[in-house]
């Protein structure tokens, strides 16, 4: 029985890079879904349901990116939830990733292979 | 910058200017002197000292030098009353030296104890005066010594109005004296006659001593003025340079900012591209994009070491410090970043120490420092090598290494590690370095140092290297 495809949600304001991880993902077989802000990605989880998703730190607002993962822990998200990073903006919003429910940061730019193993062995994708 | 208004004052705008200016003695001279109350302790000091050379001094030329006319009764009454008035002074000025907020009626009180010295100054030295030969007496020069005080510590008008004073007690000193309206004290040897003085000898004394009193005066006020004036400036100057730096700190967040998402961008799109995401690519092609990649990474590498300098600069240890397991810390960095990790294949073994190693400090730079030196251990260690991460305690410091099997550094470039923007040059055969910005071992060794601890290397070429720091170890309370 063929296994489905798991859904990722990306959740950055910078459509390029949306679209270049949106690449990196589909080739590897995940099904993508894109929101352009915050309040957009909350609506988007509750919609698709994603398996997991990729938060922007720094989005329309400063540190804006842990306040959407602080609000999905809070919603109990039982998916992995993963924060991109630009350099620095980790150490400058002293980012705890424990504290926040995340099961890792992705620093910017991302590495394909990094970010496709990292998913793949979170979600169980052989 | 704030600019001077250039404009055109007539002189006597310029002399009530002057005289009526609020340059007073709050403001510190310069940047390295003292502040009024902490010259009115020091004079407290000095006239301590004083009261007892009075009593030396008046015993020595009574019995040492046998003049017989010293009164050292009247001497010694003088140094005690000077010793009290003083002891009052003291137990005053020495609570409110330590006192770190001062309040308004503070700074009334340092005024008022500032002229009630030199007013009690002025009339014990005119006592003094009388008693080793009044208008004869070489000491007549002290008076000079207390108008100088008066004009550094005072505003130029009240400076000038202590100098009437002290000209007064002295030309009633002379006056007294010539005119017999006090006995007169002349002890031969301390003065050269005990003939009183003639009205011409007392006029001329009077007339140089008034001259001597007002130009040291206007002398010293002058120079005094123009000094706050421009410490004020200067304090301006620094207060604009410091807003100035604020704005570059400032403007220096938003440019990074706003190059890092496209340099990031660009960078994930070009690698899209090597992978054949967007279908294949020839040999030519690959080439092109890869030096196009390896250029996109030196730029980011070199935005991160700027954004974490700006990052150490705004950084106050003071208030974020907090106390934290440095093992813990490690287990943080080694789960975050999976991704450097995993890139090269290298084996990363952990040494950690069984026991919790506290250490007190900002996590967050602590963090980023272990981040580059891991970061720097990956770069150099070739794929399938291994990287150790230790820890451990030694002489109430932890310690933290990291050390690779990579090239190694030759010995004499070893000391230009941890230096700003320094390329080491490793002279290997074969060996190109990857690409960085200098300034990651710069970074290392600013943390650290900002927590009180210092940073290490040992290397060997061929063999690899063990880059550490240790901080203070902080023993949690049972």
């Amino acid at each position: 029985m063929e296994q489905r495809k798991k859904i990722i949600l990306i959740i950055d304001d910078d459509p390029d890079i949306r679209s270049a991880i949106r690449v990196m993902l589909e080739q590897a077989g995940f099904v993508v879904g894109e929101a352009a802000n915050g309040e957009e990605g909350l609506k988007a989880v509750e919609r698709i349901k994603p398996d997991a998703v990729v938060i922007d730190l720094m989005m329309e607002n400063v540190d804006s990116g842990s306040q959407v993962a602080m609000k999905l822990k809070d919603q109990k998200y039982p998916g992995a939830m993963y924060m991109l990073s630009s350099a620095g903006d980790a150490v400058r919003y002293n980012i705890d990733a424990r504290e926040l429910g995340l099961a890792g940061i992705f620093q910017k730019p991302v590495d394909p292979k990094v970010l496709i193993s990292t998913l793949k062995a979170k979600l169980g994708v052989e | 910058m704030s600019l001077e208004k250039k404009t055109n004052t007539s002189l006597l705008s310029k002399i009530i200017y002057f005289l009526f200016s609020d340059s007073d003695s709050s403001v510190p001279l310069f940047f390295h002197s003292l502040k009024v109350e902490d010259q009115l302790f020091d004079f407290t000091l000095v006239r301590f000292l004083v009261s007892f050379l009075i009593v030396i001094a008046s015993l020595f030329g009574r019995y040492i030098l046998q003049i017989e006319e010293i009164n050292c009764f009247a001497f010694l009454i003088l140094a005690l009353l000077l010793f009290l008035v003083n002891c009052i002074n003291f137990v005053i000025i020495y609570p409110l030296k330590q006192q770190k907020e001062k309040v308004s009626s503070y700074r009334l009180l340092i005024n008022f104890l500032l002229h009630f010295s030199i007013a009690t100054d002025f009339f014990f030295l005119t006592i003094a005066l009388w008693l080793v030969g009044g208008i004869y007496s070489p000491f007549q020069y002290f008076f000079i010594f207390h108008v100088i005080i008066a004009s550094v510590l005072l505003k130029p008008l009240v400076a000038f109005a202590y100098t009437m004073y002290g000209y007064i007690l002295f030309l009633l000193l002379a006056v007294g004296t010539w005119k017999g309206w006090f006995p007169a004290h002349f002890p031969i040897g301390a003065v050269p006659t005990n003939s009183p003085p003639s009205g011409i000898y007392v006029l001329t004394v009077v007339v140089v001593q008034g001259l001597l009193f007002f130009l040291t005066s206007l002398l010293v006020t002058h120079l005094m003025y123009f000094l706050r004036e421009s410490q004020k400036q200067l304090m301006r100057v620094n207060k604009d340079l410091e807003l100035l730096c604020d704005q570059r700190k400032g403007f220096l967040q938003i440019a990074l900012h706003n190059l890092r998402s496209p340099v990031s961008a660009i960078s994930m799109h070009l690698q899209n591209l090597i992978n054949g995401y967007g279908g294949e690519i020839n040999s030519i092609q690959r080439e092109w994009v890869e030096r196009s990649l390896k250029r996109c990474d030196e730029l980011i590498s070199f935005l991160k070491d700027l954004e974490n300098l700006s990052i150490l600069e705004k950084a106050d240890l003071q208030s974020e410090s907090k106390v934290f397991d440095i093992n813990e810390l490690i287990n943080e960095i080694l789960e975050e970043n999976q991704d450097l990790l995993s890139n090269k294949q290298q084996e990363v073994i952990l040494e950690l120490s069984i026991n919790p190693l506290f250490v007190n400090g900002i996590k967050r730079l602590v963090k980023e420092a272990v981040i580059n030196l891991l970061t720097n251990a990956v770069k150099y260690t070739p794929e399938s090598g291994k990287i150790f991460i230790r820890t451990l305690s030694k002489s109430n410091k932890v310690r933290v290494e990291v050390e690779d099997t990579g090239v190694g550094i030759p010995e004499s470039e070893i000391p230009k590690l941890f230096k700003e923007f320094v390329r080491i040059n490793y002279n290997i055969p074969g060996f190109t370095p990857p690409p960085g910005s200098g300034l990651g071992l710069f970074i290392v060794r600013q943390v650290v140092e900002n927590h009180g601890g210092n940073v290490y290397v040992f290397s060997k070429v061929g063999k690899g290297s063990i880059f550490g720091f240790e901080l203070p170890q902080i023993v949690p309370k049972e």
